[in-house]
């Protein structure tokens, strides 16, 4: 650069105009706010995966439940506690035949279609077997220390056997009849509807809250918080529990329970951002300019502070997920026959053994958004924070 | 002073603390009794190290914080006393400039916005009028107004500050507080801020109070200055002579410290300086504040803290040697 | 007759490698220091004064990173050491001053346990007894009044001032043979700075040591340092001898630095002299001369190369097209004084 003496060129001594010098610049690249964030948010692989899943559970519990073509309330008892996937085993004249697990036998086409239930001739228990009879064919259904058998009439298994999807129910069915897969997409809906409502009414009186009692200041601030403190001091659980007690059960109920205790934490967290904001200096300019209190909470604390708040929003929503299910888990929450993933746990506990995929399938589908949330929470946090930005 | 003055400040104070429910906080004397008066078009410059109280005494002249006691008079109006909705006309006429580029712009707000904020609170003019009236202060300061929809991140420091001053413009004032303006830009920078609130000055018939702690920058811009100390007012004078024959030991002591752009002035210069640390808010030293720093301490000045008082036409010192 | 150079820095170049694109903070500065100078480095914001120096004591943080370049300290290649020399390096031979004496301590830990902290990393083998007696007369050295108890105090409790004495004494604790301080007075008052840098002074004329002082204040540059490197857009504009840089100013960016000073003396009153536009993006710097955009004389050819220095004196050179010897000489007549 400097040590070009050795190459000859043509050094132009005319003076340079003011347009050619562009003295007065300002940063190339226009960058703004939301389109960082934005990119900070696209490298973090764990949550676009995140909003994927998320976006997934959505639209399976907004349309799913009409898809499936069954209601959530409706029993067939014949057919209870079926499990996802089923043994079919199909005798040599290609009768299929499916075992249930509480003993009981039915027939089956060939594609794993169970249609109806196969009354024994003899079930007597002391026997330890069944006798059915089919198409001029005998069986025995055998049940013994090692488990439960279906012999042809020369007390042998069946040729073939086949473990198959359920086709009558994707996955499953519950203790009386009803399919768990509309269950579960159906109390989907209703965990992220309470969720989501809880969580907006949450941002709504928090944001309110802590924005007047930060902005305020002295006393009132300090009769703000004291009230708030107070409340914090008693689990919200408890208020939750006590307030269902006496609302009694349903979605509406629970509802509101959870709307009048979940907004604590956001409260004193719009304070402390608030109480941060107010002495900077733009502030000061906006009061000085005649700015009212009320606009210059709207129009400029909060906005600068809502990245804070739309991490806390995020992250409340798997906890208000595990809340509701919790409460409809011990009774309090929603009203049967509506299903939530709480009841449906509850519901399932009881089959834990023999029917394990009651319990699992409601706990998977809580573990998923609740891990699903929780790492989109933490991206949205590292995506705003204004320290990490290069 | 003969001329009706535009800006009167009476026996200002401004303490802070003092509350508490069952102990008494010590008060921060922030401003302890300040007077001066500002006459219309003029620029009065107000120095002093840290903990002076210079910034507050801003603060509270533009009502920010109200005033512990004392007035301050507005083109005749007491604007100390007068409630938040009396307040309101008057804060159109009255403006502030802030001293960090960076935190007195809105981050999130285009640089329109932020300009034209004071007409949506005033409702100066109408909505359809906003575009031009800040385009036109973005002339006047120098930016290009096809710039009103980046962002304050998008500009350098001097750029922010001269988009603070177009938004201190645009209803316009007729008194400007210019609060360190210059203190956190580059040299070269300084020059061309002065420069423009300057012209603007002449242009628009403006007044200010420029608060610094650069004194030459101060003594450049002003006609007359007032030196603070720990929040009180040691000596007010025309800035000529301040500079020329400081009566206070502190303002002398002050101007012996700033550095001379130049080596060999710099080298004949005293070697004198004010020893010790300046005394913070909290504890101030009994009587004069500048006591124990003095070199010219007497004992009344341990006791008794001096009056402002004139000593030759239009000199004003507060010290027990006059 | 060459004196020993103590600090060597040859063509470095540091960058930092952004979303945005590639900061070239400092674009190729060479220059050298010999022992016992104070050298003052004249810079604004943007001009790369910190990040060069930061450098050269190799404490960049990513997304910096030394692009090129050689830094010599006493002979020994700097970027080429491993971590133990260069952490004895820090600790012994070099130390360090910076501008926010509110942050460069530790607020949790008391100031005597930072200094000893300092005294036994660069001494081993000393007791605590002995690091504590070391630590009471470094900030008698730094004339802290009430040196013994104020060892007992945090940072908080103390002033600005007074915390930047601390800072120095930390600095000074291993008798460094230079001392880095950057901007070290720029965040504190008037009669303040004036006593930290007599004491700077005073320290060199007793020990003998090199000072390097960062800073965008004229009148510091001018009361205490010896020499004078300017810098802009990550370059050196100019390099001399005090009395050269501010009597026979060679470079248009240093008299309009100069210029734009109001000075105290001048009773009349014209219009401060200020350099329009503000300083060069170092993403995408000019090819020519960084000052370019900025500079009353400028001329075509400094829009298309960047000018080589040229030496006005043995010790005083300059990068300015307006001293090539090609230039006309009927145009030299508006000169550069």
């Amino acid at each position: 650069m400097n040590e070009n003496h050795n190459e000859q060129f043509v050094k132009d001594w005319a003076p340079l105009q003011k347009e050619e010098k562009n003295a007065e610049t300002t940063s190339g690249v226009t960058v703004s706010y939301w389109q960082d964030v934005l990119r900070r948010l696209r490298q973090n692989k764990l949550a676009i995966g995140s909003i994927f899943v998320i976006a997934l559970i959505l639209l399976a519990s907004t349309i799913g439940p009409m898809l499936t073509g069954k209601a959530y309330e409706t029993q067939q008892l014949s057919l209870r506690n079926m499990p996802p996937r089923i043994e079919i085993q199909t005798a040599k004249d290609g009768t299929n035949f499916f075992v249930h697990p509480d003993l009981r036998v039915f027939l089956a086409e060939d594609n794993g279609y169970v249609t109806e239930e196969l009354d024994p001739v003899s079930a007597n228990l002391a026997d330890k077997q069944f006798i059915y009879e089919y198409n001029d064919t005998t069986y025995y259904l055998v049940f013994s220390a090692d488990g439960t058998k279906l012999l042809d009439e020369n007390l042998e298994p069946l040729p073939q056997s086949e473990t198959v999807w359920n086709k009558n129910y994707l996955l499953g069915t519950d203790s009386i009849g009803r399919d768990m897969l509309t269950r579960l997409l159906y109390g989907g809906r209703i965990s992220l509807l309470v969720a989501f409502i809880v969580t907006i009414c949450t941002l709504v009186i928090g944001v309110l809250y802590g924005g007047i009692s930060g902005y305020s200041g002295n006393n009132t601030d300090i009769f703000m918080m004291r009230v708030v403190e107070i409340l914090m001091a008693i689990p919200s659980v408890i208020y939750i529990i006590l307030l269902m007690v006496y609302f009694g059960q349903g979605v509406f109920n629970i509802l509101i329970a959870m709307a009048i205790t979940s907004w604590l934490a956001m409260a004193q967290l719009v304070r402390g951002q608030v109480l941060s904001l107010k002495e900077q200096e733009f502030i000061l300019a906006a009061k000085c300019t005649g700015v009212s209190p009320i606009k210059i909470i709207l129009r400029h604390l909060l906005p600068n502070s809502i990245g804070p708040i739309i991490v806390s929003a995020t992250l409340s929503i798997p906890a208000a997920i595990a809340t509701e299910a919790f409460m409809s888990y011990i009774g309090l929450g929603v009203k049967p026959p509506m299903p939530s993933w709480g009841i449906l746990s509850n519901e399932g506990i009881g089959a834990i053994r023999s029917s394990p995929y009651q319990v699992l399938l409601p706990s998977i589908a809580i573990s998923l958004t609740m891990f699903a949330f929780n790492f989109l929470g933490d991206g949205l946090r590292d995506a705003l924070d204004p320290r990490l930005r290069k | 002073m003969s001329q009706q003055s535009f800006i009167e400040v009476n026996h200002l104070k401004k303490y802070f603390g003092g509350g508490g429910i069952l102990t008494k906080k010590p008060f921060i004397k922030a401003v302890d009794d300040i007077s001066f008066s500002i006459t219309k078009g003029e620029t009065f410059g107000l120095v002093g190290e840290s903990g002076c109280g210079k910034s507050t005494a801003a603060r509270t002249i533009v009502r920010l914080y109200n005033p512990t006691s004392g007035s301050v008079i507005f083109d005749g109006t007491d604007i100390a006393k007068l409630g938040e909705k009396e307040l309101k006309p008057y804060r159109r006429r009255i403006q502030m400039i802030f001293q960090d580029p960076y935190a007195s712009l809105d981050p999130r707000m285009t640089v329109k916005n932020i300009v034209a904020e004071p007409l949506t609170t005033h409702n100066i003019c109408a909505k359809s009028e906003y575009e031009d009236r800040v385009a036109q202060c973005l002339r006047m300061v120098g930016l290009e107004p096809g710039h009103m929809e980046k962002y304050p991140h998008e500009f350098s420091g001097g750029q922010r500050q001269r988009i603070g001053i177009a938004r201190a413009l645009i209803t316009r004032p007729d008194f400007i507080i210019c609060d360190e303006p210059i203190s956190a830009l580059d040299v070269s920078i300084q020059a061309q801020v002065v420069n423009m609130l300057q012209s603007l000055q002449e242009q628009l018939g403006l007044t200010y109070c420029f608060i610094a702690h650069d004194l030459a920058m101060v003594k450049y811009i002003s006609k007359r200055m007032g030196v603070m100390y720990v929040g009180q007012l040691v000596e007010v004078s025309p800035s000529d002579e301040l500079y020329r024959a400081p009566l206070h030991p502190y303002t002398i002591g002050l101007m012996r410290a700033i550095p001379i752009a130049d080596p060999r002035l710099a080298k004949l210069k005293q070697e004198v300086s004010i020893e010790g640390e300046i005394p913070s808010p909290f504890n101030p030293p009994s009587g004069c504040r500048f006591s124990p720093r003095c070199p010219k301490c007497m004992d009344i000045c341990k006791e008794i803290i001096p009056v402002l008082k004139e000593v030759s036409p239009n000199r004003f010192v507060a010290c027990h040697l006059f | 007759m060459c004196a020993k150079k103590l600090l060597e820095v040859n063509n470095l170049r540091t960058s930092f490698f952004t979303f945005s694109g590639e900061v070239q903070a400092v674009r190729n500065i060479s220059f050298s220091l010999t022992h016992g100078e104070i050298v003052g480095i004249v810079g604004e914001s943007g001009s790369g004064k910190s990040v060069a120096f930061l450098s050269v004591i190799r404490l960049l943080q990513d997304p910096g990173k030394i692009v090129g370049g050689e830094i010599l300290f006493e002979g020994e290649d700097v970027l080429g050491m491993s971590n133990v020399k260069l952490r004895r390096l820090r600790n012994n031979q070099i130390g360090m001053v910076f501008q926010e004496p509110m942050t460069s301590l530790n607020p949790t830990i008391r100031v005597g346990t930072q200094i000893t902290e300092r005294i036994r990393a660069f001494n081993m083998g000393i007791g605590k007894r002995q690091a504590r007696d070391q630590a009471e007369k470094l900030l008698e050295m730094v004339k802290l009044p009430g040196a013994k108890s104020h060892l007992e105090s945090y940072p908080w409790e103390m002033s600005g001032g007074m915390r930047q004495r601390v800072m120095f004494a930390i600095a000074i604790a291993c008798n460094p043979k230079l001392l880095i301080a950057d901007e070290p007075t720029t965040a504190l008052d008037v009669t303040i700075q004036n006593q930290i840098l007599k004491l700077l002074r005073n320290f060199r004329s007793e020990t003998n040591t090199s000072i390097i002082l960062i800073t965008h204040d004229l009148g510091v540059v001018a009361e205490t340092c010896e020499q004078v490197i300017v810098m802009y857009g990550g370059m050196i504009m100019e390099e001399g001898l005090v009395d050269e840089i501010f009597y026979e100013t060679a470079h248009q960016y240093t008299i309009g630095l100069k210029q734009s000073i109001p000075d105290i003396n001048n009773m009349g009153g014209d219009r401060l002299f200020s350099i329009a536009g503000s300083p060069p993006s170092l993403i995408d710097p000019p090819k020519g001369c960084p000052f370019c955009a900025r500079c009353d004389k400028a001329m075509k050819v400094c829009l298309e190369h960047c000018p080589p220095y040229f030496q006005l004196s043995s010790t005083h050179r300059s990068m300015c097209w307006l001293l090539d010897p090609d230039f006309p000489s009927h145009l030299a007549k508006e000169g550069i004084k």
